[in-house]
């Protein structure tokens, strides 16, 4: 597969965007959940300020090189999925099947999390990486069956192609598959880790879980893989359900800008909704988060699911 | 630990989830509660000593310290032993304006309480909301007392300054702020499915055994004792203001946060009464000056309810200028040593802050 | 009731408990409670700015009517108040350390000539931290006072704080002004 110069140079930056786009929407959060709070709330910049100063610190304590190992994992496994991501319609990484791929590779990061804190030996960190994964078992069941309604809708496993047949507004997934984009977007309140299912990190359980043995620079990468992640997650829902940002067509490199920053807008909005159910609810057990996710989400999934098969089937 | 099944996990003083300085150590089965211990010791200022050796007068800047969100309990309580021991009479007027500032600081402490609730189940918003409204509260004590949060305001014989002119005007207008404010708390912490989730039917407790293991106030109420010392043994003014004594029956955590909930309706309501039947004269009996106050010999227990509980003061006079023993009953030293050891067996880990939470303990008062 | 009837009760307490919640986010667009301190004035409900004539702070004394008699150090429950000598004075005067004081006031009260108060300043800033133990006079301390200047020039990079000056109107804001 022969790259183009756009491409070559979209791998290059996907990365960078992505980074800059997470602590941009994080620090927006910030700003948002303190209004809602009646607070004045930190600068848009903080979260930029908060990574500069935490990469500026010594640390104090490691405990192992698989710490070490873990908390890269954890960034290296999100910038791979920032490669999967189309961000404005263009993927650098793209072919037939690759939304499993990215499925799984949305996984590594955790994993990687899950490696070093479990070397930390703080039993407040090992529970809440079991919680961490626990939940990961909850939102994966719907979100895998909405994944395969998407495939069966779209008839194709890539997301390049998912991208381009929502073309027009109408097209959008979440007009066609509007049962399916609600599992969905519940999924990703725990793919996020947002209110009402933060139970890996909750502080007033578990001391901020898995973060409770990193300090200094790893938290600092800790920080850049949540905000990083905030992006390719809220994204993968733009590209699934609102076509992707593709606004403009034409296939200049005038009309890609443009879609990136559409794209970005699109991704903004699904976080902020996100942000407000995050301040406007407390949290969920682990045993009820459970039993949430495989109640009413994975059920709308599987009406969703059946609607696309039988309208592929000319039912309707 | 002489088994690999469980886990201990040392849950404070370092921890976000604790309520000050005192921690537990649980023992975990899977993200059961086997066991709980209680290690407190760690805010421990021997304040029954201290006040051994300072003059009846200086005691009134210490006890404020001994329960931090709801400290006027500490100065009342501890003023009325002495009354009692000397036959003061304390004047109308004083008694009223004790009788406000006793439920303005329960309003505040019970702000900060259901705020607490808020941040043990991870919903920040309603702290933050409490505590701003709870700021305009520590405004009035500001014009009233002098102090934010520890006032030393009253003083044996009755309080030690009368209100500022405006005062009154200005706590009725800060009692409409927080009522109009009170329908978005309740719609957002308490008509929601995320807190009935975690609210409802947690750790329930029964009256027999409420009674039994000494707990009091707002927490036995929600078993469906009505109990209030206000009403039951009054002191103060209480005697001549209307208010309801809440109670509810199902004694879980969503009585005791309700319980709550609607007593800072009642404070209001208190405020807003004896603000209008204020009857004039002196604030303060006529007592010698500090230096040269004297006890006469003898004993007396005095006792208020606090947002937490039942909390008394049992204070000996041998005569002279310094008591001879002060004992302090504080409720969070039976509701979060023994009452919580009981409460947390066989509860999620996930519930061990709510519990706390909900009980109102004050880790302050349980060291002393 | 019908087991249907309770089935409808149940959605509907479902939906509204779902729902309600939400309420909240009709914050954003209100004023909040928060102050930028030191830009914004702190006021209470009525706007009157706060902290209040009774505010217990830093200590003055007035020299010409203190008569020494040490009155204020005897009842000081912190034993922050020491009479020492001064030079060129023939009285002992008071001097408070402001590491132990706990403001209570009980100084001024049990002053017979009325010359000791507590004024409503409490800011003190200082690296040095011998200036905290001090002789109160008449009037404040250069670098009590000092620090209030100071402050107010410092600049805060935030939208917020620029507007809040440009607009003087703006700058009493914060609480007081605040609306149901
Ligand atoms: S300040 Fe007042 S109490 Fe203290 S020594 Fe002077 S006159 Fe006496
Ligand atoms: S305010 Fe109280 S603690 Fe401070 S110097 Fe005066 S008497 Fe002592």
């Amino acid at each position: 597969m022969a790259w183009s110069t756009t491409t070559w140079v979209m791998a290059a930056l996907a990365p960078i965007i992505v980074f800059l786009a997470g602590h941009l929407f994080l620090g927006i959060a910030r700003k948002i959940t303190a209004r809602i709070h009646r607070r004045r709330g930190p600068p848009v910049m903080q979260q930029f300020i908060d990574v500069f100063k935490l990469f500026g610190k010594r640390t104090s304590t490691t405990h192992s090189w698989v710490q070490d190992m873990g908390a890269l994992f954890a960034v290296i496994g999100v910038i791979a999925c920032s490669l999967f991501i189309p961000i404005g319609g263009d993927p650098v990484l793209s072919f037939q099947g690759d939304v499993i791929v990215l499925v799984y590779l949305l996984a590594i990061a955790p994993l990687g999390m899950a490696l070093g804190t479990g070397s930390t030996g703080n039993p407040n960190s090992a529970i809440g990486v079991s919680r961490g994964l626990m939940l990961m078992l909850a939102y994966e069941l719907p979100f895998a069956i909405v994944i395969v309604t998407i495939i069966v809708h779209f008839k194709t496993a890539s997301l390049g192609e998912i991208v381009e047949a929502q073309k027009g507004f109408l097209d959008w997934a979440i007009l066609s598959l509007p049962l399916s984009a609600i599992a969905a977007d519940l999924s990703l309140q725990g793919m996020l880790g947002e209110k009402p299912f933060d139970q890996p990190v909750a502080p007033s359980e578990v001391a901020s879980g898995p973060m409770v043995e990193f300090g200094g620079k790893y938290l600092g990468m800790l920080m850049i893989w949540h905000a990083m992640s905030v992006v390719v997650e809220a994204g993968l829902f733009v590209n699934l359900f609102l076509g992707g940002g593709v606004l403009f067509g034409g296939g200049t490199t005038l009309a890609l800008i443009g879609n990136i920053f559409v794209w970005l807008a699109l991704t903004l909005t699904v976080f902020i909704f996100s942000i407000f159910i995050n301040s406007v609810f407390g949290r969920f057990k682990m045993g009820q988060a459970l039993k949430f996710y495989w109640g009413f989400p994975t059920l709308i999934a599987l009406i969703g699911l059946s609607i696309a098969v039988l309208s592929n089937l000319g039912v309707f | 630990m002489d088994d690999f099944r469980s886990t201990e996990i040392i849950f404070g003083p370092q921890h976000p989830g604790i309520h000050g300085n005192f921690a537990m150590r649980l023992e975990l089965e899977g993200d059961m509660v086997r066991r709980a211990r209680l290690v407190p010791g760690y805010l421990h200022r021997a304040f029954e000593k201290l006040m051994e050796r300072r003059t009846w007068h200086q005691n009134i800047a210490l006890v404020p310290r001994i329960c931090v969100p709801d400290p006027d309990v500490n100065e009342a309580a501890y003023s009325m032993a002495i009354e009692n021991i000397m036959g003061l009479e304390v004047p109308r007027r004083g008694n009223y304006i004790r009788s406000i500032v006793l439920e303005l600081s329960r309003l505040a402490a019970h702000l900060m309480g259901l705020g607490g609730l808020g941040g043990a189940i991870g919903l920040y918003t309603l702290p933050m909301w409490t505590n701003g409204e709870r700021d305009y509260v520590l405004d009035l004590f500001e014009a009233l007392t002098g102090g934010r949060v520890y006032h030393m305001y009253t003083w044996p014989g009755g309080v030690r300054w009368d209100m500022p002119e405006n005062w009154p005007r200005k706590a009725l207008k800060v009692m409409d702020h927080i009522e109009a404010q009170l329908p978005s708390y309740y719609s957002l912490f308490f008509e929601s499915k995320v807190t009935d989730a975690r609210l409802k039917g947690l750790a329930p407790i029964t009256t027999s055994w409420a009674v039994e293991h000494g707990v009091t106030g707002p927490n036995l109420r929600a078993t469906g004792l009505e109990v209030d010392l206000r009403r039951d043994d009054p002191y103060a003014a209480y005697e001549e203001l209307d208010f309801d004594v809440i109670t509810l029956k199902q004694g879980d955590g969503m009585a005791r946060a309700l319980v709550r909930w609607y007593e800072v309706g009642q404070s209001i309501r208190i405020i807003r009464d004896a603000i209008e039947k204020m009857p004039g004269g002196p604030v303060i009996a006529k007592t010698p000056p500090p230096l040269a106050f004297m006890v006469p010999p003898g004993d007396h227990y005095a006792h208020v309810e606090s947002s937490k509980g039942e909390y008394g003061y049992y204070v000996i006079s041998k005569g002279g200028k310094y008591p001879y023993r002060v004992h302090v009953r504080g409720p969070s030293f039976t509701h979060g040593i023994d009452v919580l050891e009981k409460m947390l067996v066989n509860q999620e880990l996930a519930d061990v802050a709510l519990i706390t939470g909900g009980l109102d303990v004050c880790p302050p008062d349980i060291d002393r | 009731m019908s087991p249907g009837h309770r089935q409808v009760i149940m959605m509907t307490d479902f939906v509204k408990k779902t729902i309600r919640p939400f309420r909240a986010l009709r914050f954003l667009a209100r004023k909040p409670h928060t102050i930028i301190s030191p830009h914004e004035q702190h006021n209470d409900i009525e706007g009157e700015p706060l902290p209040t004539e009774r505010y217990r702070g830093i200590h003055i004394n007035d020299w010409e009517t203190c008569i020494s008699c040490g009155l204020c150090a005897r009842i000081c429950p912190c034993d922050a108040i020491e009479m020492v000598d001064v030079e060129g004075e023939q009285k002992k005067r008071p001097e408070v350390s402001y590491g132990r004081c706990c403001f209570c006031g009980f100084c001024e009260d049990v002053c017979p000539r009325d010359s000791m108060h507590l004024t409503s300043n409490y800011v003190m800033i200082d690296k040095n931290s011998e200036t905290f133990t001090f002789l109160p006079e008449n009037d404040l301390k250069e670098f009590q006072k000092e620090y209030i200047v100071e402050t107010s020039q410092l600049r805060y990079n935030d939208k917020d704080v620029k507007k809040a000056e440009k607009e003087p109107s703006a700058k009493k804001g914060g609480k007081g002004k605040k609306k149901k």
